[in-house]
């Protein structure tokens, strides 16, 4: 019964309805016939498996960054999910390039499965998107659906193994390597050019509404900070649990921030309120010049740690690091300075 | 009888503008040729992402308002609902519990037992040895009880990983996203039970009205037939809470504004105003929640919150003039 109101109601959907004229590959559901397939894309994930019978072109992105490896791999998505920031479509600064003049619709909140539906997609991405085993099993009616591999937490797939994903369900896995090269090669360059950075402590950390927390474990922050060839702090590594991206700290005690480098993610709005944070004075960053402020778009950056976020903020912070970790205490951090911190 | 049917039509109406109403317009046309044919985006909308989830906001929200109604006329108390009195409260916390134990009992069971659990509590400590104890006493120390079950909640939530904290944060906020037939099928079956369980009530509850001393003197055996009226009601709401969540305000309101509506005498006519109410209230708010807002679909329970505490004032307003607070 079930099947055939799927099978049925999907060829609705695209038989012009809704003004669709692209035509998809077919619910799963719908056609069990095709798991025998030899030349079917098959996907093992947290909510079980995915198969797909050919590489997908329509596109709904349901993570809250997976718009960034879609854009990348030449995918504009048919929707995409709000996270954070006010940028049009959801599409932050570094990507908005590839997005060109395409209009895809934002989907803030909840997912709205009628919406998805709507658009008669042939692939949800829903990689780090948080949703339901509920809402999977309803998504995957209408499109194949993908999520983060069964070894990663929800909001901790790797970005290249989500690239990769993503690239195969989409067949652009040329496209896919190649980017997963470059950024290599853009970190690698960046050790050699700073030897005398390498297996120095740093730290991320955040302020926010009086709760000061750092990032920790597999975290994407903490991930781009040891690509650039620095380690963590022992202390925060001790207090890193094994899915949590990151840890409240107390306000008595930030002790555990205490590295070579300590790298503020905030934004212009919050900047008053971290440069009038008492504790920081203790902070062994603090008083040699060594703390780094990240505005909304960089430290949006380096939440992502996208394909295209990363070589973004590695550029943008790469000065920003000469000035903290020049052994000077009195060379202003550009960045540190604007926000009122030194 | 002229105000029970403008509340069906008024049901009625609602039902269909959800069924009708959504993120993605279609016609009345596509609507019908789903229905009748089984086919085309009707069919989909219809009978996968709207049908399900309406009929589930309307089993929800009428084993809520029937719960309480139930124990507003118990405690004669309009303040007496059992998300005010800290029921749906302990519902959630023995759900939020289960996550974090890995407990994989049924989520009705579950909540039930966090609903009874909750009640226990109230009146074990409002008791008094040899004392009546006043409704308001009972409703305050529901309140608290409540809270600290809300307390416990949110601890519990920091101790979760980030994944099933997040899952079950949303499910603490009342949602109604991705439900299935299944869900609509439990809430109306143990919803159905229930109620008639609560109807056959009805002379108990009517005697009870009439004072403890007097119903006691007609022969009834007023502590066994409060405990009953009190469990079939805490067992009604966390059938809701069950498919639901502990969505806030729903319980509080249906019952006055049903009864308004109405213009209902007997009680167990009143029962079935505050179940349809309860039912149109949920509908409502759960269709502004993921339609009113283009490209926005939050959660239910943050529409009935936002609906619900106006009416929570306006209420407890009234009571201070009456005198009663």
């Amino acid at each position: 019964m079930r099947a055939r109101l799927i099978d049925f109601s999907r060829r609705g959907f695209l038989g012009g309805a809704l003004g669709s004229t692209l035509v998809g590959t077919g619910s799963l559901l719908a056609a069990p016939q095709l798991r025998a397939g030899e030349d079917t894309l098959r996907f093992e994930h947290a909510y079980g498996e995915t198969v797909l019978k050919a590489p997908a072109r329509r596109v709904v992105s349901l993570g809250y960054t997976t718009q960034d490896s879609l854009l990348a791999l030449g995918i504009v998505p048919q929707a995409i999910r709000y996270w954070y920031g006010d940028y049009p479509h959801g599409v932050w600064p570094w990507a908005q390039p590839l997005l060109g003049e395409a209009t895809p619709a934002l989907m803030t909140g909840e997912v709205s499965i009628e919406t998805v539906a709507g658009l008669a997609p042939d692939l949800i991405v829903a990689i780090g998107s948080g949703i339901s085993e509920a809402e999977y099993a309803l998504l995957s009616q209408i499109a194949p659906v993908l999520m983060q591999a069964p070894e990663y937490p929800t909001y901790g797939m790797p970005w290249d193994a989500e690239l990769l994903m993503i690239a195969r369900a989409t067949g652009t896995e040329a496209k896919a390597e190649a980017l997963i090269a470059s950024v290599a090669d853009g970190f690698a360059a960046f050790r050699d050019r700073h030897p005398d950075w390498q297996g120095q402590t740093a730290a991320c950390a955040a302020h926010d509404g009086g709760q000061t927390s750092a990032f920790t474990g597999g975290d994407a922050r903490v991930q781009f900070l040891q690509e650039m060839g620095f380690r963590q702090p022992q202390a925060l590594e001790a207090i890193s649990s094994a899915d949590g991206f990151y840890t409240a700290l107390s306000p008595e005690d930030l002790s555990p921030l205490d590295a070579d480098l300590l790298i503020w993610l905030s934004s212009q709005a919050k900047a008053a309120d971290l440069a009038s944070l008492a504790m920081r004075r203790t902070l062994r960053a603090n008083a040699e010049g060594r703390e780094v402020f990240c505005g909304e778009v960089l430290a949006g950056a380096l939440s992502f740690g996208s394909v295209l976020s990363m070589p973004f903020a590695l550029a943008q912070l790469e000065p920003e690091l000469i000035a903290a970790l020049d052994g000077d205490p009195s060379t202003a951090v550009p960045s540190a300075a604007k926000a009122g911190l030194l | 009888m002229k105000g029970a049917l403008t509340l069906g039509l008024l049901l009625l109406a609602a039902t269909l503008a959800a069924l009708a109403l959504g993120q993605v317009r279609l016609s009345p046309a596509l609507l019908w040729q789903g229905l009748s044919t089984g086919e085309g985006p009707g069919a989909l909308v219809l009978g996968t992402i709207r049908g399900p989830r309406v009929l589930t906001a309307l089993g929800a929200g009428a084993v809520l308002g029937m719960s309480g109604a139930l124990f507003q006329s118990l405690f004669r108390n309009p303040l007496a609902a059992p998300d005010v009195m800290g029921f749906t409260s302990g519902a959630g916390l023995t759900i939020i519990a289960a996550i974090a134990l890995g407990l994989s009992l049924p989520l009705p069971l579950i909540a039930a037992g966090g609903g009874l659990l909750a009640a226990l509590l109230v009146v074990a400590l409002s008791h008094r040895r040899g004392h009546a104890t006043p409704p308001l006493t009972m409703i305050l120390v529901g309140l608290g009880v409540g809270f600290v079950a809300s307390a416990l909640s949110s601890f519990l939530l920091t101790l979760l990983p980030h994944t099933q904290a997040a899952e079950a944060q949303r499910w603490l906020t009342g949602s109604l996203a991705a439900r299935d037939w299944s869900h609509a099928l439990q809430v109306w079956a143990v919803g159905g039970v229930l109620g008639a369980l609560a109807l056959a009530q009805m002379r108990r509850l009517a005697a009870l009205q009439l004072g403890e001393d007097l119903a006691a003197g007609l022969g009834l055996r007023v502590g066994a037939a409060r405990l009953a009226l009190a469990g079939t009601g805490v067992l009604l709401a966390a059938a809701g809470v069950a498919v639901a969540g502990p969505v806030p305000f729903v319980a509080l309101m249906a019952g006055p504004l049903g009864i308004r509506l109405v213009a209902a005498r007997q009680l167990h006519a009143r029962l079935l105003a505050a179940a349809a109410t309860g039912a149109l209230v949920l509908v409502l708010g759960d269709l502004a929640a993921r339609a009113a807002l283009p490209g926005i679909q939050l959660p239910t329970g943050v529409m009935t919150g936002l609906l619900g505490a106006p009416y929570l004032l306006w209420r407890l307003s009234r009571e201070m003039e009456k005198g009663e607070l």
